[in-house]
């Protein structure tokens, strides 16, 4: 596990476990996730599908969908020092959109369809600052203006069918941002776009987030867009935190051999007319983990112990990243082997 | 039927001839039916020219309408709004030109208006509809005769009809036309009085319900089935023969026993909105269970529940009618459509007019309303479901 950081970030989660109750049985969903965001810095969170990142992203929020989705005891996450588990749902509502807002990956269903996004806005300006009629238009348009929407007035009376993808992801950007908060979690707030699209959001966002000295989560199964965004990188495998570092460590150097498939099948510029690498297999079902460390089984460099024991997240000697493969602890991996 | 009013920024506006504008003030609509607006226009003509003849026609009624009854203000301020609305209207409208879809800014609401004035049966539907309540409210300037009235008796009853009488007159001697339109004042009350009371406790049980799940919801759908199973007729003829039937009971009655139906509604639209992202959007910003459910999803489920209204007004009206028939419908001295029916079925092979343009009241009514509510379900289905 991550040692106590010597300051206290922004956002500090320890040993997250989130379930999910199935018919077929409970689903660690997240488990055992700890990482760190500091004020102003963005952290990306990066994996496949499947493997708990937005069950993560819901569990800072507290909107798992209960009563099936749970964060078990033990779990902590801290917000500005103050534990969120088990708060209660008066302070979580507080904590939701007034510090911590989130924008989600569909922009084409997160907004209301049958109210302006105008409205929507001066709605969200109404209930977090308190501001009324020609004020609450008047800053919502502004808001308009901040998130580089076009004819911010015209946009204002408009309804969501009327704008494009890109545009009501902006829409959406500007309702989190209605209430200044001081972390921000995008939920692959990207993928739905079309390239150009995404890559003016991307560049929206990190200007805002400079300009408001807020800090940002982005979520994203995109490395590309994570490391051109991001300080730090936190990889995620199968509910676990894999491989944490910063955005340049990781994306140039990684030591995790998921990471490493990660990164290999980004199309790159000299792979032109080769076919792309893929990581073999699926991510397993978090009903039922596999035993040992969770990438075995599609690991290119398996070993031995890899499926009998699980390895520990340890942190890489002589640098500020950490990784969880026994690849990086031949010696002490040897010497339990023996034992076991 | 419905365009956009206010509130549009960009819209063309040409230059306005003076006879354009002569021809407004004389005939408000008319411009627009002659600009392709046959709908609007039209209706506003129809108001227009129906206002303007009462006025004529019922110039002393009217005239002492604002020191009269009750029933004669309401009448007198319906009709002034009547043609002061016109007139604003027309004047509004004068400089814009043929709606271009493609061009308009309209928002969920507007499409479904638009793709509704597309069904012609459910727009005449409306406009039936529409003129059935501007009689219930402007009846003391239409009748021909005063409520309640019979003259002569015994030698006026049972009048064929005829220009005095174009209903004829029942047994009593009472003039049919005057007892169907005053009629309309208590069988559209009745249906749209508790229609409002059923849909507005419908809905917020059923969103209530939907949204919360849980012990809420098992409560509320077990009473909904406990009502739902009761026999209602029972339960009318038992209150009915257990207290005077005033109009207000039978309107409570009727009220509070239809809206299970509304909640079911509700609650399945509701079940599925809830999972909607708009609704996770809403959560993650930190408003209210109170403020999600009424602002955010009750709007997104309106759509099922104005269709339900209306043909449930339709409903309400029939059955008010079945009541009267069985001698259980509204006392008073002035008779609801259900009633003369009654009334007047006893003596139908010899006087058919009382029962059969009653009757015909009601068909028409509960037809239009039938024809509103496919049209909007129409209408609202693909946009708002």
């Amino acid at each position: 596990m991550k040692r106590a950081a010597p300051r206290e970030g922004l956002l500090e989660v320890r040993d997250l476990r989130t379930q999910f109750r199935t018919r077929a049985g409970a689903a660690r969903a997240v488990d055992g996730v700890g990482f760190r965001v500091d004020r102003g810095e963005t952290l990306g969170l990066v994996g496949e599908s499947g493997c708990g990142k937005t069950a993560t992203a819901l569990s800072l929020m507290a909107l798992l969908p209960g009563p099936a989705g749970e964060i078990l005891p033990g779990s902590s996450i801290r917000f500005e020092g103050e534990e969120l588990v088990g708060a209660d749902e008066a302070r979580l509502r507080r904590m939701r959109g007034n510090e911590v807002a989130m924008i989600f990956q569909e922009p084409m269903t997160s907004l209301n369809p049958v109210c302006s996004v105008g409205s929507q806005v001066v709605e969200a300006l109404h209930f977090h600052r308190g501001l009324k009629g020609r004020e609450a238009t008047a800053a919502a348009v502004e808001l308009f203006a901040e998130v580089r929407l076009p004819d911010p007035e015209i946009r204002f009376s408009e309804y969501p069918h009327q704008l494009s993808g890109g545009m009501r992801q902006r829409v959406m950007i500007a309702m989190a941002l209605s209430c200044e908060p001081r972390l921000l979690i995008a939920d692959e707030p990207t993928t739905a776009l079309d390239v150009t699209t995404q890559a003016q959001i991307l560049d929206l966002l990190s200007d805002l987030r400079r300009r408001r000295g807020m800090a940002v989560l982005l979520i994203s199964h995109d490395l590309g867009v994570v490391s051109e965004f991001c300080d730090r990188v936190a990889v995620m495998y199968a509910g676990q935190i894999v491989e944490e570092g910063s955005a340049e460590e990781v994306i140039h150097q990684p030591r995790h051999p998921y990471t490493q498939g990660l990164l290999a099948s980004l199309p790159g510029r000299n792979s032109r007319g080769e076919s792309l690498a893929v990581i073999p297999g699926v991510v397993p079902s978090p009903i039922r983990w596999p035993h040992g460390c969770r990438f075995h089984e599609r690991c290119a460099l398996v070993m031995d112990r890899c499926s009998r024991h699980p390895p520990d997240l340890r942190s890489v000697a002589g640098s500020d990243r950490s990784t969880r493969c026994w690849l990086e602890s031949p010696e002490s991996a040897t010497a339990e082997d023996t034992r076991a | 039927m419905i365009e956009r009013g206010g509130g549009v920024q960009h819209r063309d506006t040409g230059p306005v001839s003076r006879r354009t504008v002569v021809l407004s003030a004389m005939l408000p609509g008319l411009a627009q039916v002659l600009q392709g607006r046959r709908a609007s226009g039209g209706f506003v003509l129809w108001v227009w020219v129906g206002s303007l003849s009462i006025l004529v026609l019922q110039w002393d009624v009217v005239l002492d309408a604002p020191l009269g009854p009750l029933d004669h203000k309401v009448a007198f301020v319906t009709l002034l709004t009547g043609l002061l609305g016109a007139w604003i209207w027309s004047f509004r409208n004068l400089g814009s030109m043929p709606r271009d879809p493609q061009s308009e800014v309209a928002g969920t609401w507007w499409v479904a208006a638009e793709s509704f004035g597309r069904s012609r049966l459910a727009v005449l539907g409306l406009v039936i509809v529409g003129t059935a309540y501007l009689v219930v409210l402007l009846v003391p300037f239409i009748a021909p005769y005063e409520p309640g009235i019979t003259a002569g008796f015994g030698s006026e009853g049972m009048l064929r009809p005829s220009l005095d009488h174009p209903f004829g007159t029942d047994r009593l001697a009472r003039d049919v036309l005057t007892m169907v339109l005053y009629g309309a004042r208590i069988s559209l009350s009745i249906g749209l009085i508790a229609v409002a009371i059923s849909v507005t406790i419908g809905t917020i049980l059923g969103a209530v319900s939907g949204y919360l799940g849980g012990w809420p919801d098992s409560v509320i759908m077990r009473v909904v089935d406990v009502v739902i199973a009761f026999p209602r007729l029972v339960l009318l003829i038992a209150v009915v023969a257990l207290f005077d039937s005033s109009l207000m009971l039978i309107i409570l009655v009727l009220g509070l026993t239809q809206w299970p139906a509304t909640t079911r509604l509700v609650r399945g639209e509701v079940l599925s909105l809830r999972e909607r992202d708009f609704v996770q959007a809403a959560r993650a910003l930190g408003y209210s269970r109170a403020r999600i459910i009424f602002r955010h999803i009750v709007p997104n489920a309106l759509g099922p529940v104005i269709v339900a209204t209306t043909l449930g007004i339709g409903d309400m009206i029939l059955l008010e009618a079945g009541l009267s028939y069985l001698g259980l419908g509204v006392q008073g001295d002035v008779p609801s459509w259900g009633a003369i029916v009654a009334d007047g079925q006893s003596n139908m092979l010899n006087a058919w007019w009382p029962a059969t343009f009653a009757g015909l009241a009601i068909v028409f009514t509960v037809v239009s309303f039938n024809l509103v509510g496919d049209g909007l379900r129409d209408a609202l289905d693909p946009h708002l479901g």
